[in-house]
């Protein structure tokens, strides 16, 4: 529970930010909090069960053109075409999970890019349906209690959403299902020999995680009344992987904060150069090189510290086996 | 019928340009269960030094060596400074070398800019040919040529030669082949900057005809992926059988249905590694 005490405390926390920040701002932490949110649902997927995926753009970027093609195309209500688009990349994302699960390590990396660019490749080549590279334009967005046209209106919808989803993803992870993600990282020979179904827990995590980035592919839509290629490309998919890297696998809170904070980064960085590459793969290799854990490995390390300080050296020499 | 000619011969070319990519790759993950996924930055840098060099001396034919010689000092870099890494799990190494790839992209941008360029074809290859009823360029044959002199080189290299030996040893079974006094950790170096050096290579030989530019990186390492887990990780066999399909399937695909090339070259992909998740040749699970 106390998870989610921590997940409504930071909702109420963040509730505050309009009367703070900016216009621009507050547009900037809107698409932040869409994009930790998305990185938050892939950590079931990557940092429990280890599957390193590079094609997850594909589920936020198909939920956002099937949104916004009934729309455009079929003059569908937005509330009802959200529904389709979530439905959409759902639906995708169990007929493919079942196979992808059959292969592991290098051959699911391969599967899920080949897979991300075939989606990218559709949305790209078949001009005539999905606009090509101009994308959709002028997506409406839906009618609410409140007015979703206007900033504030529309960050409070997506802490709505945020709050919400993150608290599903919070239940859920700490349920058996959730916890036998991990048991799947650990030993899937072990797991089977409890008598897991190793491949449908894998499966399991695969479409959670891709009902989640469905979700903000939607919301993201309806926030920037457009959908491009690039909520399909690889890049995206690469950048949410590195998140959860960076953010630390399996601590939930760490891939958010980072899913965030790169995306206020290279939001910031496009503006002003063209180095949001060269930032994204230094991030890379100096996580993966100096901080293997991630973000969420630094908080007990503080934590270990500080305790040691306070209970001498005798806690030092029988408290080192958690590191 | 011409139309098909055509199209087999460019569906030959390209994957014979694949094949000098994908075979660096899949040797190199093969021997040490390492993937780079910034092999196809090293294939794009050892284009633009092949143009550069090709731009101040006017010759294609020096540009090669020199291409080859940057990329395989990349790639022995990449391979002594990230050792520790590389050696570690699999997953950091696929996040090491993607951040890597990403780093080398934005360098070569930074470097040579954003803007598509070419290598002319060199003079002598510089005409057309009469094949089989079309007219196809010579330098595109000359290419095809290649990649088949170069597979069975390196058939005979890999079953005849000593050193093949040796790399097969280390392949198969590396605690053993250590047991047998093989300098494992030589051999690998070796390996790593050999197929960094062909990558150079096919970035030169690749421009006449696919052009260099940013971008290409990322789309040559995704089809070289495919050729490799295809044809089955640590083959050669493998990996030259499965450069030549996946550079037919690519551009039939991109002829035939060009709103949907992506689809028709992944989705065959994606069932072959569902059916049989060790490639066509494979005998290691890529995992």
């Amino acid at each position: 529970m106390r998870r989610e005490k921590i997940i409504i405390g930071a909702g109420i926390v963040l509730a505050v930010l309009p009367f703070v920040l900016t216009e621009y701002w507050l547009g900037l932490f809107t698409q932040a909090l869409i994009f930790g949110g998305f990185a938050m649902g892939l950590d079931l997927l990557v940092g429990y069960t280890r599957m390193p995926t590079l094609g997850h753009a594909a589920f936020f970027g198909l939920a956002g053109y099937g949104t916004a093609l009934a729309i455009t195309r079929f003059g569908i209500n937005p509330w009802i075409a959200a529904g389709i688009g979530v439905l959409l990349s759902g639906g995708v994302a169990v007929a493919f999970a079942p196979l992808a699960v059959r292969v592991r390590g290098l051959t699911f990396l391969t599967i899920t890019l080949a897979f991300g660019q075939v989606t990218w490749g559709l949305a790209t080549r078949w001009t005539s349906f999905t606009g090509g590279e101009n994308g959709i334009p002028s997506v409406p967005r839906p009618d609410f209690i409140w007015d979703l046209n206007d900033r504030t209106g529309f960050f409070y919808l997506t802490l709505i959403v945020v709050i919400f989803v993150s608290l599903l993803i919070s239940i859920f992870a700490s349920s058996a299902v959730g916890m036998s993600f991990m048991g799947v990282r650990g030993s899937d020979t072990r797991m089977s020999a409890l008598g897991y179904n190793v491949q449908s827990r894998r499966a399991t995590a695969f479409i959670v995680a891709a009902l989640v980035a469905a979700v903000y592919g939607v919301l993201s839509t309806f926030f920037n009344k457009f959908v491009g290629t690039g909520s399909l490309s690889w890049q995206l998919s690469a950048q949410m992987l590195l998140a959860v890297v960076v953010g630390g696998f399996g601590s939930l809170w760490g891939p958010f904060v980072a899913g965030s904070g790169l995306h206020i980064l290279k939001t910031l960085l496009i503006g002003s150069t063209q180095r949001w590459p060269m930032v994204l793969g230094l991030l890379y290799v100096i996580s993966v090189v100096f901080l293997p854990g991630g973000l969420s490995s630094l908080v007990p390390t503080i934590k270990q510290r500080m305790i040691h300080r306070s209970k001498g050296k005798e806690h030092a020499r029988y408290g080192t086996n958690s590191k | 019928m011409r139309l098909w000619v055509f199209q087999i011969l460019n569906g030959l070319t390209m994957g014979s340009l694949l094949f000098f990519v994908a075979a660096g790759l899949s040797v190199v993950f093969g021997l040490m269960r390492i993937l780079n996924l910034s092999h196809g930055a090293i294939f794009l840098f050892g284009g633009f030094v092949g143009l550069a060099v090709q731009k101040a001396t006017g010759s294609f034919w020096l540009a090669i060596p020199a291409a080859m010689l940057a990329a395989g000092i990349l790639g022995f870099i990449i391979q002594k400074v990230f050792s520790t890494t590389l050696m570690g799990s699999r997953f950091n190494q696929v996040l090491l070398t993607l951040g890597l790839a990403f780093i080398f992209n934005n360098s070569i941008l930074a470097i040579w800019g954003g803007a598509p360029q070419t290598i002319p074809a060199p003079e002598i290859l510089a005409t057309s040919v009469k094949v089989l009823g079309v007219t196809y360029p010579a330098y595109r044959l000359f290419l095809i040529v290649l990649a088949f002199v170069a597979g069975i080189g390196l058939w005979f290299f890999w079953e005849r030669s000593r050193l093949g030996a040796i790399v097969r040893a280390c392949v198969d079974d590396r605690d053993m082949a250590t047991a047998m006094g093989i300098r494992v950790e030589i051999v690998f170096a070796t390996v790593f900057t050999l197929g960094a050096a062909i990558a150079g290579m096919a970035g030169v030989l690749g421009a006449p005809v696919l052009g260099v530019s940013i971008g290409l990186d990322f789309d040559v390492l995704l089809l070289a992926l495919v050729v490799m887990v295809v044809g089955g990780v640590g083959s050669l066999s493998g990996a030259f059988v499965a450069s030549l399909m996946v550079g037919l399937v690519d551009t039939f695909g991109k002829a035939l249905f060009p709103e949907l090339s992506y689809f028709t070259l992944f989705s065959p992909v994606i069932i072959i590694l569902i059916v049989r998740p060790l490639g066509l040749f494979g005998r290691i699970p890529p995992e």
